[in-house]
């Protein structure tokens, strides 16, 4: 018991460091949160106030223009300079580039006296390199221009901004507005609701989950589909309720890697699992039959290391598996956790003490009231009959209501 | 031991060989863009190949006897799948062939530590007192081998030949056909029907099989009477299907069915089922699911779950019970058994970009009637109690990974305590990742089987090129029963197409 609270302990040690530096971590990232794995990390070398009643006033594409016939998400739509000039053409003016012209809308390095000839100089700015990768999506905004969506739709609050940033691009929450459907968001004619509708796939057609940024994973609020460590427990529900959905990203074979796997997925059976098994294994049985026939799999090993009496006589140690008195409480374990006593036993070490006079010693394994469904059991399997009444089985069937 | 496997593994990596130079070859005809595009559909044929090699070594020593099993394991797979789209491309119908091999080679050996070590080979047939020589050195296995038609409306898709289908009743590797249809978005239809492919190794780890009894072939050369708790394998047919009606956002409903029989008509295996879900706001989901066994009537497993999201996070409240069930043919099958209830009270909260993920579990099992048909039972009347935490705390940020927690479970059967930690970081085209946890365990009765364990393991998974994965893994532990262990792990996964 000391070494359990010990480990507990150091697991609450744990999770309060980690909850500590998830918190630093969140506030100096700031409170709108995108995937960085749609939307890459940005440098936007830029100083604009879109909240500027000037600006405010200007429909979007007559800055951004070309915006209306994009066709795909890596076109870069930012104003180019002669957008601004109409009104900042002082600023942009070449031969007075200095901070307080060109910084106007730059982010930059002053340089000071720089060369103009004829032995002169003056101020210069060096302007900032701006970095954008593209999104990792399909996205036409002409098709959805023609559409009649609105800019403001997706880009959600940068009228009140000044710089549009990350935190502006369309949040998957807000496409199912219009793609969506099966309980998720709403559903508009013609909106395609496939994921590689925007997502991006791989050449066999599953969407590419894979980036330099982490993996690409589905968000908390999508058919309970989240990722998290329960997921382990729970994808079968999602898997049988929503195939599809899962389709969309995996393969039946990656189903078959896990459940009918040869390599201990770690996800499932951590730490030195072989050691530790025959506990969670008494716990929970069910799950451990989600992937193993017991007596397929389990005895196999147990046999052959001596721990089952199946197990060859060299391989045996001679003590007693079980403890002194297990034979009379054995009941109740076997009655929930039966699948344990078959990781083990065959059905002759059951029949043994089970199985009727002559076969064994006739204790009753039947629970109440078997005798009134157990016409309806020998007609329609009569082999476990057979097995422990022998050939009295069907005399033994007539008794039965 | 060797000469045996070499035909296996010369085929293993020639599979690979062939493969790579496919990869190649592939690499030379497509553009590096391609991979980010969805596939053209003016294409009316595609084809796609993958292999996938993993080759795991460890050893396991016997807690009770000298007993050690070096596990030298080699698993190639080889798919391969071809697409051609026919008539109007706008709308075309779809036919799909889709083939699945599988080698499984076992390398290792037996061996009895007591003094002079004995090491013999996994099948021993002239030794009566030596190690059980059940499990095959080699299976070759036909996971999937199917055509497909998908024809261009009725969201319908029809399937022949050896397939795994997967629904709230479980797992199936069917022999067979399978139709599924959803003429409207409300209605769906699916109907599947064929022999149970259950077959495997003795070694097998497969979910597919129905609970029960020892049912396969014994290697050739080995007699029945070293054996004679394992029974022939017979051919069992399953029919099966499910119709679902309704909208996800207010109730939709799923009626289950699936019969086995054995040759000779006797039933194996017979479920029916019902699952409803319901998600009536983007903020509340409901779940509800029962399996029962017509058989008798008894409840094998049922689910309610209900989920609500909340802005920062998920909170879920669920019950369950299940009760053991097994084929038929069985004697196990009318054995006395107890369902076990489970309920969990869990969630995630979302810290910025790290997630906590904690839940609470209380399980017990009732002895209700506390007898048998004969009269009393020998065990108690009373109900037994297990209660469990578990916590965890992941922290992803772009493509670092700090994942710590544990859990503690007390009970009657036995208590736990774990506590892990993870950590993953991508450079470039590899995946770094870490794991050690500490593990103190008891068993309820098992003296033995009690201590504690702490592993640590490194590992790296490497994307070589499109087509080319590589992933190697290391692992430590350390226990007293084992004392200390180490496996490895090597995986080659390729992967080409055009």
């Amino acid at each position: 018991m000391t070494r359990a609270l010990l480990v507990l302990a150091l697991f609450a040690t744990g999770i309060a460091f980690g909850a500590s530096w998830s918190a630093s971590t969140a506030q100096t990232r700031g409170r709108a949160l995108r995937s960085t794995v749609v939307y890459p990390p940005q440098r936007i070398a830029l100083r604009m106030d879109h909240s500027h009643p000037a600006h405010r006033a200007l429909r979007c594409e007559r800055c951004h223009e070309g915006a209306t016939e994009s066709e795909h998400a890596r076109d870069l739509l930012w104003p180019r300079e002669q957008s601004c000039n109409p009104c900042h053409a002082e600023q942009t003016a070449r031969e007075n580039a200095d901070e307080a012209r060109c910084g106007t809308c730059h982010v930059g390095t002053p340089i000071e006296g720089d060369d103009v000839g004829d032995g002169g100089s003056r101020n210069g700015f060096e302007v900032a390199t701006s970095s954008v990768p593209t999104a990792r999506l399909h996205f036409s905004h002409a098709t959805h221009a023609r559409e009649g969506v609105r800019c403001l739709d997706c880009h959600e609050g940068v009228t009140e901004a000044t710089l549009a940033t990350r935190s502006h691009l369309p949040t998957m929450r807000s496409c199912l507005r219009c793609h969506g459907g099966d309980g998720i968001g709403r559903h508009v004619e013609g909106a395609g609701t496939a994921c590689d509708t925007c997502h991006l796939t791989r050449p066999d057609g599953r969407l590419r989950t894979r980036y330099p940024e982490g993996a690409l994973l589905p968000p908390d609020w999508l058919h309970g589909m989240v990722h998290d460590r329960d997921f382990l427990v729970r994808h079968r529900w999602v898997a049988a309720d929503a195939p599809e959905t899962c389709a969309s990203c995996h393969s039946e074979r990656e189903c078959a890697d896990c459940h009918d796997g040869r390599v201990r997925p770690e996800s499932v059976h951590p730490n030195d699992y072989l050691t530790t098994h025959a506990t969670e294994a008494h716990r929970d049985t069910p799950r451990c039959a989600s992937c193993h026939t017991t007596q397929r799999f389990c005895t196999e090993c147990h046999a052959r290391l001596g721990l089952s009496p199946m197990s060859a006589p060299g391989a045996v140690s001679g003590a007693p598996f079980h403890p002194p008195g297990f034979a009379r409480a054995h009941g109740d374990d076997a009655r929930r956790a039966l699948t344990t006593c078959a990781s083990c036993h065959s059905e002759r070490d059951c029949t043994t003490c089970h199985g009727a006079t002559g076969i064994g010693v006739g204790l009753s394994p039947h629970p109440p009231g078997f005798t009134s469904r157990c016409r309806d059991a020998f007609e329609r399997n009569p082999r476990a009959c057979v097995t422990c009444h022998g050939g009295d089985a069907e005399r033994v069937v007539e008794r039965c209501r | 031991m060797l000469p045996r496997a070499r035909p296996a593994i010369l085929a293993a990596l020639a599979l690979c060989v062939a493969f790579a130079m496919a990869a190649r070859a592939r690499a030379q005809t497509r553009s590096t863009e391609a991979p980010t595009r969805a596939a053209p559909v003016e294409d009316r044929s595609e084809w796609h190949l993958h292999a996938d090699t993993r080759f795991v070594a460890y050893a396991v020593q016997s807690p009770r006897s000298p007993v050690a099993l070096a596990r030298r394991r080699l698993v190639q797979t080889a798919g391969f799948l071809q697409s051609l789209r026919l008539g109007d491309l706008r709308a075309p119908w779809t036919v799909r062939v889709v083939l699945e091999l599988r080698l499984d080679q076992e390398l290792g050996d037996v061996c009895a530590r007591d003094g002079d070590e004995r090491c013999l080979a996994e099948t021993n047939v002239d030794s009566r007192r030596d190690f059980q020589a059940l499990a095959r050195i080699t299976r070759l296995d036909l996971p999937e081998a199917y055509l497909e038609l998908v024809p261009p409306e009725l969201d319908a898709r029809a399937r022949i030949g050896r397939q795994i289908l997967f629904d709230a009743t479980g797992f199936l590797r069917l022999d067979g056909a399978r139709l599924t249809t959803s003429p409207h978005r409300w209605v769906s239809v699916d109907a599947y029907g064929g022999l149970y492919a259950q077959e495997a190794s003795f070694a097998g780890s497969d979910g597919y099989a129905i609970q029960g009894n020892l049912r396969f072939e014994l290697p050739s050369e080995l007699s029945e009477e070293r054996a004679p708790f394992v029974m022939a394998p017979v051919r069992t047919w399953v029919i099966g299907g499910a119709v679902s009606f309704g909208d996800a956002r207010v109730l939709r409903v799923d009626a289950l069915a699936r019969e086995a029989r054995d040759e000779g008509g006797a039933v194996a295996m017979r479920r029916v089922g019902v699952v409803a879900r319901s998600r009536p706001h983007e903020t509340l989901g409901l779940r509800a699911q029962a399996l029962w066994d017509p058989t008798d009537g008894t409840l094998v497993d049922a689910v309610g779950e209900i989920e609500g999201h909340t802005r920062r996070g998920i909170v879920r409240a669920s019950a369950r019970r299940s009760e053991p069930r097994f084929d038929l043919g069985s004697i196990w099958a009318f054995f006395d058994v107890v369902p076990t209830d489970v309920l969990s009270l869990g969630g995630l909260v979302r810290l910025g970009r790290a997630t906590l993920v904690g839940a609470m579990h209380g399980r017990w099992t009732r002895f209700d009637d506390g007898a048998s048909e004969d009269g009393p039972s020998e065990g108690s009347n009373d109900a037994v109690f297990d209660g469990g935490l578990e916590l965890s705390l992941d922290l992803r940020d772009g493509a670092r990974f700090v994942g710590v927690g544990g859990q503690l479970w007390a009970g009657s059967a036995g208590d736990t305590a774990r506590v892990h930690l993870d950590l993953g970081r991508s450079v470039g085209p590899v995946d770094l990742y870490a794991r050690g946890s500490v593990w103190h365990f008891d068993h309820p009765w098992q003296q033995a089987l009690h201590g504690t364990s702490v592993a640590t393991a490194v590992g790296a998974s490497a994307v070589i090129t499109e087509q080319v994965r590589l992933r190697t893994e290391l692992e430590w532990m350390h226990n007293r029963v084992a004392g200390h262990r180490v496996r490895a792990l090597a995986s080659l996964t390729l992967r080409v197409w055009r």
